[in-house]
Parts: C-alpha cells; sequence; structure tokens
C-alpha cells in the first residue's frame, strides 16, 4: 500500500470514528442529534435552496469586507513600509486597535450603520485590516535597498516602481497575509450575521436554535468549516502560479 | 567643455550609525561620533578612460564610488563631470553592484529590458535586448531567472542591463569578487573587450592589484582613513599586458609600497 493511500485510509477511520463516538452519545442523552439526523437536515435546506441562500449571503460579505480592506490596507501598507516617520507616527495606534477583537465593534457597527449589510461589511473590514496592513508594511521594509538605488539610477518613476519592484518584491507575503486574512473574516462574519441581519449562516444557527433545531446548527457549522476550508484550499492554490515561482525555486 | 571627471576639495563624513552599517566596507563605530571618510580630497580623470581606484579595505573606494555615482551626497566640496555638478543618481552614469543587483523575480530580459522600458515598439526593443544578451554572450538565457545563472553571468547580464542605456559612464564596485578565478579572468578580458568597444568611461573598485594593473589607463590608490590620494598614475601599455615586464613590474612594487605591503615580492 502507498502512503498516500495509508493517509488516506487512517482519514476514513478517523472519521468513522468520530461519526461512532457522536452516534453513541447522541442515543445516549437524547439531546444531541443524532449523525443521521443532521445528514437529513442539511440534505432539506441544499433541496429548498435555504442554505444556498445562506452561503451566498455570508460569502457576499465577506467578500465585500475583506476587499474594503485589501484595497485599503495594500495602499497603505506600502506607503508606510516606505515612509520611516510616518510608521513610526501610527505604530502605536496601530498596535493599541490590533488587540481590540473585531466582535468588540458589533455595538458601535451598528449605532454607527443601522440594520443590515453595512455593520456585518464593517466588522469583515475591521477583521481583516490588520492582518493585512501589518505584514505588508514588514514586507516593503524588508526590500533590499539596493533594488531602490536601481531605481534610482534607472529613473524610476512611482508606478515603475510600483510594478517591478515593490509589488513583486512583496507579493509572497501578501498571499499569506490574504490567507490569514480571509481565514478571520470568515469567522467573524458568523458572529456577525448573529446579530443585525436575516441572511447567513451565523443567522442560519441564531434561527435554528431559537427553534430548537440543533441538527440544523450542526449542519451549518459543518458547512461553515467545509467552505473555510476550500477559501484557504483556494488562496494556497494563488502561491503556486508562475508570479511566485522565482521565490520557491531561489530557496 | 573638459572631456574630465573632477573631484574638487571631496569631504564625506558620516554620524549616524544606520548609514555606516550600510556600507561593509566600514566597521562600526560608536554611534553619534562624525568620522570623515574623505577630507579634502582632489582627483582628475579623463573621460574614455578605464579607471580603476585600489585601496585597503575600509578606505572608502565605494563610498567615493557611490558619491561619483550621486547616491551620497558630498559633505563638502564637489562633483563636476564634464563641468555638471553631480546631485542625483542619473540614467547615463551607471552603477554596476557587487552581485544580486538583479531583480529576482524579473527574468534576464525583462531585466535587461528595464532600462528601455520607455521604448513603445515591442519589436525594437525586443532586438534591442536581443543585441546586447550577444554583446555579453547570454543569447538563449534570456528566458532564464537569475537564480538559475551561474555568478558570472548574472554578473554580465547586470553588464547588459547598464549597456542598453548607453551610458557615458560605468561604476563597477568589485563587480568581480563574487566569481572564481577563472571566471575572474575572463571577465577582465571581456570587460577590456567592452572598454575598447564602447570607448566609455569605466571606473571600477577593487582590492585586486594585478587587476588594476592589467586593465588600467589610469590607477588611483587610496590611503586609510582619512582617505588620501596615495598613488595616482596613468598606464599607456597596450594590452594585452605582461605583468612582469619592466615597467609594470616597477609600477606594481611602488603600488605594493603604497599599500603598506613591503617585502610581498
Amino acid at each position: 500500500m502507498t502512503k498516500k493511500k495509508q493517509i488516506i485510509l487512517v482519514r476514513i477511520m478517523i472519521l468513522a470514528g468520530i461519526l461512532l463516538i457522536w452516534q453513541g452519545a447522541a442515543s445516549k442523552t437524547g439531546t444531541m442529534p443524532s449523525p443521521v439526523l443532521v445528514i437529513n437536515g442539511l440534505a432539506g435546506m441544499i433541496l429548498d435552496g435555504s442554505l444556498l441562500k445562506h452561503t451566498v449571503a455570508s460569502l457576499f460579505r465577506v467578500t465585500c469586507g475583506f476587499y474594503l480592506a485589501f484595497s485599503t490596507a495594500i495602499p497603505l501598507g506600502i506607503l508606510l513600509g516606505r515612509w520611516p516617520a510616518g510608521e513610526k507616527t501610527i505604530n502605536g495606534l496601530v498596535q493599541f486597535l490590533r488587540p481590540i477583537s473585531p466582535l468588540a465593534w458589533i455595538p458601535l457597527a451598528i449605532t454607527w450603520f443601522g440594520i443590515g449589510e453595512p455593520p456585518a461589511i464593517f466588522l469583515i473590514f475591521i477583521a481583516s485590516f490588520f492582518p493585512l496592513l501589518l505584514p505588508v508594511i514588514k514586507a516593503v521594509q524588508q526590500i533590499r535597498p539596493i533594488y531602490f538605488q536601481i531605481a534610482a539610477n534607472l529613473n524610476f518613476n512611482l508606478k515603475d516602481k510600483l510594478r517591478y519592484i515593490i509589488i513583486p518584491a512583496i507579493l509572497p507575503e501578501i498571499v499569506t497575509a490574504i490567507r490569514v486574512a480571509l481565514g478571520v473574516s470568515w469567522l467573524v462574519v458568523v458572529a456577525a450575521e448573529m446579530i443585525a441581519v436575516k441572511t447567513g449562516l451565523g443567522y442560519l444557527i441564531i434561527e435554528a436554535r431559537n427553534t430548537l433545531r440543533l441538527d440544523l446548527v450542526i449542519a451549518a457549522m459543518i458547512v461553515i468549516g467545509l467552505i473555510g476550508l476550500a477559501l484557504d484550499h483556494l488562496v494556497l492554490r494563488i502561491e503556486r502560479i508562475r508570479l511566485l515561482e522565482w521565490k520557491i525555486s531561489a530557496k | 567643455m573638459p572631456n574630465k571627471i573632477e573631484i574638487r576639495e571631496l569631504g564625506i563624513s558620516f554620524v549616524e550609525r544606520r548609514q555606516r552599517l550600510r556600507d561593509n566596507e566600514h566597521p562600526v563605530l560608536s554611534q553619534g561620533e562624525a568620522h570623515w571618510v574623505f577630507q579634502g580630497l582632489n582627483l582628475e580623470i579623463l573621460t574614455g578612460n578605464l579607471v580603476v581606484i585600489l585601496g585597503p579595505s575600509g578606505s572608502g573606494k565605494s563610498t567615493l564610488l557611490r558619491v561619483m555615482a550621486g547616491f551620497i551626497a558630498p559633505t563638502s566640496g564637489e562633483i563636476l563631470i564634464m563641468d555638471k555638478k553631480v546631485t542625483a543618481p542619473r540614467p547615463d552614469y551607471i552603477f554596476v553592484y557587487q552581485e544580486g543587483g538583479l531583480l529576482p523575480w524579473l527574468t534576464v530580459e525583462e531585466n535587461i529590458g528595464l532600462g528601455v522600458r520607455q521604448i513603445n515598439d515591442l519589436e525594437a526593443r525586443r532586438l534591442l535586448i536581443e543585441n546586447h544578451l550577444e554583446m555579453v554572450e547570454l543569447q538563449g538565457f534570456g528566458q532564464l531567472y537569475p537564480h538559475e545563472l551561474s555568478g558570472g553571468m548574472r554578473q554580465r547580464a547586470e553588464l547588459a542591463r547598464a549597456l542598453i542605456l548607453k551610458p557615458e559612464i560605468l561604476f563597477l564596485d568589485e563587480p568581480f569578487s563574487g566569481l572564481d578565478h577563472l571566471t575572474r579572468l575572463k571577465m577582465r578580458e571581456e570587460l577590456l573587450n567592452l572598454h575598447l568597444y564602447i570607448r566609455k568611461t569605466i571606473i571600477l573598485v577593487t582590492h585586486d592589484i594585478d587587476e588594476a594593473l592589467q586593465l588600467a589607463d589610469h590607477i588611483i590608490v587610496l590611503g586609510s582613513r582619512p582617505a588620501e590620494l596615495r598613488y595616482n598614475i596613468h598606464l599607456q601599455a597596450s594590452h594585452p599586458r605582461d605583468l612582469n615586464d619592466g615597467n609594470l613590474a616597477q609600477i606594481r612594487k611602488e603600488i605594493y609600497y603604497h599599500l603598506g605591503v613591503h617585502y610581498a615580492l
């Protein structure tokens, strides 16, 4: 048996073990829905289209919030990375804001943006802003000064510097930062949807709890996990494109 | 217009520790202490010459080169290149680095093409790049990334990137120091041929005395800090040169003497 097959076999065994324990616990306590029940619930949500609707709603919010964060954090990070005085000035504020959980912003988000999409998108923005900003600043600071001397020698303007030096140099770090930021966004969106909105996987969980449908709660959790996994794989794929080839093979 | 580069009463001092650390010629000194690399240095270089600057480690050879290229502003005095004061780096005075001056995320072709990026005619640009790849004997290697090349090939690619700009002056900071002995000898030969071909000013910093004797039209020897002019000689001997020839052997002896090595020969 090949190593790969062995790993797959072990994975199947672990999954079977979990299902077995779960089934055992379910039949013993009676409060926990059994795997069959959860799969049934999941199938029901798939068939009536509600699962798709909620998933799309959640992904939409993550996309909006993440793009907002991406389009502000990357330019700001490049600016601060190239401007030591500015970075020093703002660093204290950044380090102060960074450890505040995005969830702590919920009350303010609702006060400022009311009910509906805007506060949820704002929370995603807050959650993904710092994981994008800080690695970019650091990556820009670590670009070899020699490259900027070359830029001066070859008469590069700002656009040339961005295109030929800064962006390619920090691309690997940006991809890693995207991975982290997307992960955090996906964590936060579920919490954000438990307040203020009437769609999304977070709303689905709260709604299922209110109607005492624990099977649907678990079904939604499974979907959240699977989508998180898929997002991560998607970004990992980007890491392998040709743009980053030099970095991978140079190491 | 005088065809020369004039260094007038040049003084360079570093105060900040950070700036000194950038230059690996200089050992770290305590912070805040002003330290003169040069004071009142006067020098004249004829354009079109291949000039070699020699000196012990820490004599400020590389610093002098960087000041001439406009990367470091002098603390006092000035440098005039054909009557124009040097104030900032310019595309007609190109600095070639010891190693690793190629952008690792661009192919050799793309690196060389950086200097002609404004040319909109793609075909003309491709031809120009192709010509310069040929000039440094790298035809067929254009699609590779720098890390896929040997040290000597990288150095040649960097030369090609500089030459495509048709610079008036090439500044080479110990260009062959990272190469093995045989490659060094070969690169010297190529540099010499290149100089005979393009007839532009090349100013090269090295600590290899034989390299200087073999290549230079003009040798400048700097003493240690604060660096002063120790020895300044124009060489007329034709190439290829036999370093054991009476005149060159005498010059070599004198250079050794000025670098503080008295019994080496």
